[in-house]
């Protein structure tokens, strides 16, 4: 006989064997059968906790990619507004300096006016130095200290004045000079007078009892 | 009644009436199967909850292919169970001692008398790897190829596994004719 042949024997016989073990596998049954349902249920019930659990998950992990997001996002906009007011700062600024320089030129033109005029004025008109002549009249010694109008490049001399524009001041201050004698000049002396300067003469008549 | 793809869809939508329907319909056989392997009541229930429990959860994945489809594809759960079982627990040995086989011939006669409970319970009597390989070639009806793969043996393991399986029942056969029960 074949091995093939006796392995057919074998499996027919199997086959045949129905009631083996017929007690212990109904006794056992139940209990298969229940421990099955409770793997069961268990699983059903896992599957909510897993569910739960993977939900949780995502949103803790949402939450947590999204929360640098956020920061950065509000950070950027914090920017963004600093950013703005600068510029409106800037702008603002800007338009100030504008207006600034504008004034700034428009003095700078009036000064230049105003420097041209003061150029012009100094040109036209030199206040001369003036010097102090005294002169001794009679016994009463005066001061006075007259003022009178020089006219640029004139030199007032005793033998010039003739040729002086006649105003009201010069007309007196002529005709004071013409009466005086210049050897009654007691300051400055005739020597230490020069003939170059601009000279004023002023009349000087003491006083008494209004010394100065 | 209800036909076999009906119960499958039922028990795809957890209705548990149908879920105890195919648990009842196919326990005694698939009781069978397992203490052909495990040869241990206790052991044999633990290997039919884990199977049982894994065909309801993977019944969405199964395609029905006709009859018979859906009872093939349980009984394979099991076995696959049942040699995850015996390599857990370190059950699964392959004795490699030589046997003599003069033995076949004459205990064919012997084979042919017996009961098939007298027959289950010497397989059960074999030693593991021998009762293993012999299950799933002779009853099964795996390729050796096949068998090496499942058990990580290599293929003459798997031969020389399934004739000393044959050997010894021939000879357990051949005792129990000799003492004049058969």
């Amino acid at each position: 006989m074949e091995p093939s042949d006796i392995d057919d024997l074998f499996k027919v016989k199997l086959e045949e064997a129905h009631d083996t073990h017929h007690r212990e596998m109904m006794d056992g049954k139940p209990f298969v059968w229940s421990a099955v349902q409770k793997n069961m249920d268990k699983t059903l019930s896992l599957n909510w906790y897993q569910l739960a659990a993977a939900v949780l998950l995502v949103l803790i992990g949402t939450y947590i990619f999204t929360m640098p997001l956020k920061k950065q996002n509000k950070e950027v906009a914090l920017l963004s507004q600093k950013v703005d007011l600068l510029q409106h700062n800037y702008l603002a600024q800007h338009e100030l300096l504008l207006s600034k320089n504008k004034e700034v030129q428009s003095l700078v033109a009036e000064l230049k006016n105003v420097e041209q005029i003061l150029t012009e004025l100094a040109e036209e008109r030199q206040i001369a130095q003036k010097k102090v002549i005294i002169y001794r009249t009679d016994t009463i010694y005066q001061k006075q200290i007259e003022y009178i109008t020089v006219v640029p490049d004139t030199i007032i001399q005793y033998k010039d004045y003739k040729t002086l524009e006649e105003t009201q001041v010069t007309k007196y201050a002529i005709a004071e000079i013409s009466n005086q004698d210049i050897d009654n000049e007691i300051y400055p002396s005739f020597a230490s007078r020069n003939k170059d300067q601009k000279v004023e003469r002023i009349k000087v008549k003491f006083l008494s009892g209004n010394r100065r | 009644m209800l036909s076999e793809e009906e119960i499958v869809k039922r028990c795809r939508s957890l209705d548990r009436h149908a879920q105890e329907f195919l648990f009842n319909h196919h326990y005694k056989e698939l009781y069978l199967i397992a203490m052909r392997y495990l040869s241990d009541h206790h052991n044999a229930e633990d290997v039919l909850i884990q199977s049982f429990t894994k065909v309801f959860k993977n019944l969405k994945k199964f395609t029905y292919r006709g009859s018979g489809s859906l009872g093939r594809w349980i009984r394979t759960i099991l076995i696959n169970e049942s040699i995850r079982f015996l390599n857990k627990r370190n059950l699964l040995q392959f004795n490699e001692d030589l046997m003599h086989l003069d033995q076949q011939n004459q205990a064919a006669d012997g084979l042919q008398q017996m009961q098939a409970k007298d027959i289950m319970k010497l397989i059960e009597r074999l030693p593991t790897g021998y009762r293993t390989v012999f299950n799933l070639y002779v009853i099964e009806g795996y390729a050796h190829k096949e068998i090496a793969q499942m058990l990580g043996v290599s293929e003459n393991t798997s031969k020389s596994q399934l004739r000393k399986a044959r050997n010894q029942l021939m000879n357990d056969i051949n005792k129990e004719k000799n003492y004049g029960t058969i």
